[in-house]
């Protein structure tokens, strides 16, 4: 598990959103079960690459 | 009836505008209480612009636009002046525009009539409109079933005929997978080529606004009319305008047309797999050369696409604070009270679940191996796809991994809702149909999807007409129609109403 409660409620905190209950305990589970599915993308080798926002740079347009 | 022949009768004036306005209202009024398609239908204003568009058709003005006096329906999430636009959220729920959003303007010039605002997931998170502060949209080919999402409810009304055609959004396939589920046509064009200026921003790097309609050609007519160069939109490519209808044309000889494996290795349903086989076998009876190939590159795309799309919503969605917009609570004892309750109150369970993820692959311990690590990912998907795009004019997949899913269904089996497919198109900012392929064992409809290259709608619309001659439009059995009190009680009925 790489949520706990606690950071649940950390999260919640930054983002400046109130939570019942009910809805952290749900949201541990899904979000752990959420992330052990993202962590699948780790077993993409991505050496060499750098971040994109968008592969493909379109040209600004900048106001005359 | 098309849209292209209903805008033909009212230029030749043997139908006028506030007749086709008021024929759209009356079908909506006996359908919507089944259908639920729109969160508001925007009749008075609709009736009043019917009076100026048929002055603009007398004296000529749209003698050569394709949707003159036509209603359409625009999804909740874009922006029309004066008209309420929830995102399906509470926190949204009396927030009223000031102004057009660009694809609005342009669908405003050419003389449609915007007939209402449609159903969506909260804020287009989401494949069923379930998400939707407003209630769930249904399926007019079975109202037990889900429309599909986050677009679910522009889908529906196209398919339930509400409207003739319907602007979408697309973040993860949520025009396509919802036009799959309600065999209607559904376009998500190249990033860049509809303005999103007034489209209220979900993951603004993937997110494109496109058209759902009855067939190809209207398709195609209100994406030509959508698009081109808008100084608003930073995004919005170069080009003033993109001529679409002239790929209309019915030929694929000769077109080089490509199957990644990786498509077919998805969790698809057995009827979806084999709609889609005999639609690879009608593009290689039509003269198109149809392969196999390898595109596992691909692999990662919906795991890349949540890290992204959640990241960037937790900024686009944190103007949403009680104060500057939305739904102010009232229980609250200090300023960041205000705040965390405003937006506890004001965003659904699934909202929260996305920012929250979020929140998580942006903090400075995951950032990197996160973050940075999708973006990699994205980087590598789009090189995929432009390699495969050196061999191949278009690549072909199903619309959607199954087809319209039960409503109170268990859904548990397909945790996550998009597809390699679907996702990886917008990682690669790449164009995209979804067309009516055949239907299932339920008889329900199955879609086909038509990827180009980048800017390389034309190629698909070719592609998509052709294919659809070889099966025109069906509209939904059990369609409820007017004067025929048998359908209605029994679509009623099987809605548990």
């Amino acid at each position: 598990m790489k949520l706990s409660i606690e950071d649940i409620g950390a999260i919640s905190d930054i983002i400046k959103v109130s939570l019942t209950y009910e809805e952290e305990i749900k949201l541990l589970g899904d979000l752990n079960r959420l992330l052990e599915y993202i962590d699948e993308m780790h077993e993409q080798d991505t050496e060499g690459m750098d971040p994109v926002s968008n592969y493909y740079v379109v040209p600004r347009i900048i106001r005359e | 009836m098309p849209a292209a022949q209903l805008a033909d009768l009212i230029k030749r004036r043997e139908l006028s505008v506030p007749e086709a306005v008021k024929a759209q209202l009356d079908a909506i009024s006996l359908r919507e209480p089944v259908y639920k398609s729109f969160i508001t239908v925007t009749a008075e204003e609709a009736l009043d612009e019917a009076v100026k568009v048929q002055e603009r058709v007398d004296n000529g003005e749209l003698a050569d636009s394709p949707l003159a006096g036509v209603p359409v329906a625009i999804k909740d999430n874009i922006c029309v002046k004066g008209i309420r636009t929830t995102c399906a959220s509470r926190i949204l729920e009396d927030y009223i525009p000031s102004y057009d959003a660009g694809a609005v303007e342009r669908l405003k010039a050419a003389g449609a009539i915007i007939i209402g605002k449609t159903n969506l997931d909260e804020f287009a998170m989401g494949g069923t409109t379930k998400t939707s502060y407003f209630g769930t949209s249904k399926n007019p080919w079975d109202p037990e079933r889900s429309p599909g999402g986050s677009s679910g409810g522009s889908a529906a009304a196209v398919a339930a005929e509400e409207a003739f055609a319907a602007l979408g959004s697309d973040t993860g396939g949520s025009i396509r997978q919802p036009a799959s589920y309600c065999g209607v046509v559904g376009f998500k064009p190249t990033y860049g080529t509809v303005s999103r200026y007034g489209l209220v921003p979900f993951a603004a790097s993937l997110d494109q606004i496109g058209p759902l309609a009855r067939n190809v050609t209207d398709c195609v007519s209100v994406l030509e009319v959508i698009s081109g160069h808008d100084p608003n939109d930073p995004t919005s490519a170069g080009q003033e305008r993109f001529d679409y209808r002239t790929a209309l044309t019915d030929d694929v000889r000769g077109m080089r047309i490509g199957i990644p494996k990786l498509y077919l290795n998805e969790d698809l349903d057995n009827d979806v797999r084999q709609c889609f086989m005999k639609a690879a076998e009608t593009f290689k009876s039509l003269g198109a050369t149809v392969d196999l190939m390898d595109l596992d590159e691909i692999r990662y795309s919906v795991q890349a696409y949540y890290v992204i799309s959640c990241a960037e919503a937790i900024s686009n969605l944190a103007r949403y604070d009680g104060v500057r917009y939305g739904h102010l609570s009232g229980d609250y004892e200090y300023l960041e009270a205000i705040y965390k309750k405003s937006r506890g109150e004001g965003f659904g369970y699934e909202v929260k679940r996305r920012i929250m993820l979020g929140a998580y692959v942006l903090s400075s311990g995951n950032y990197e191996a996160y973050y940075n690590k999708a973006r990699k990912i994205r980087g590598i998907i789009s090189r995929a796809y432009d390699e495969a795009f050196k061999k191949y004019d278009i690549l072909i997949s199903p619309g959607s991994h199954c087809t319209a899913p039960l409503l109170n269904g268990d859904t548990s089996g397909r945790k996550y809702q998009t597809a390699v497919f679907n996702s990886s198109v917008n990682l690669a900012g790449l164009p995209a149909v979804s067309i009516p392929c055949g239907k299932d064992g339920n008889g329900l409809p199955a879609g086909l999807q038509i990827i180009g290259p980048r800017f390389g709608e034309r190629a698909i619309i070719r592609a998509a007409y052709t294919f659809e001659k070889t099966r025109p439009y069906e509209r939904p059995k059990g369609l409820l129609i007017k004067h025929n009190p048998d359908a209605k009680t029994r679509a009623v009925q099987s809605d548990g109403l």
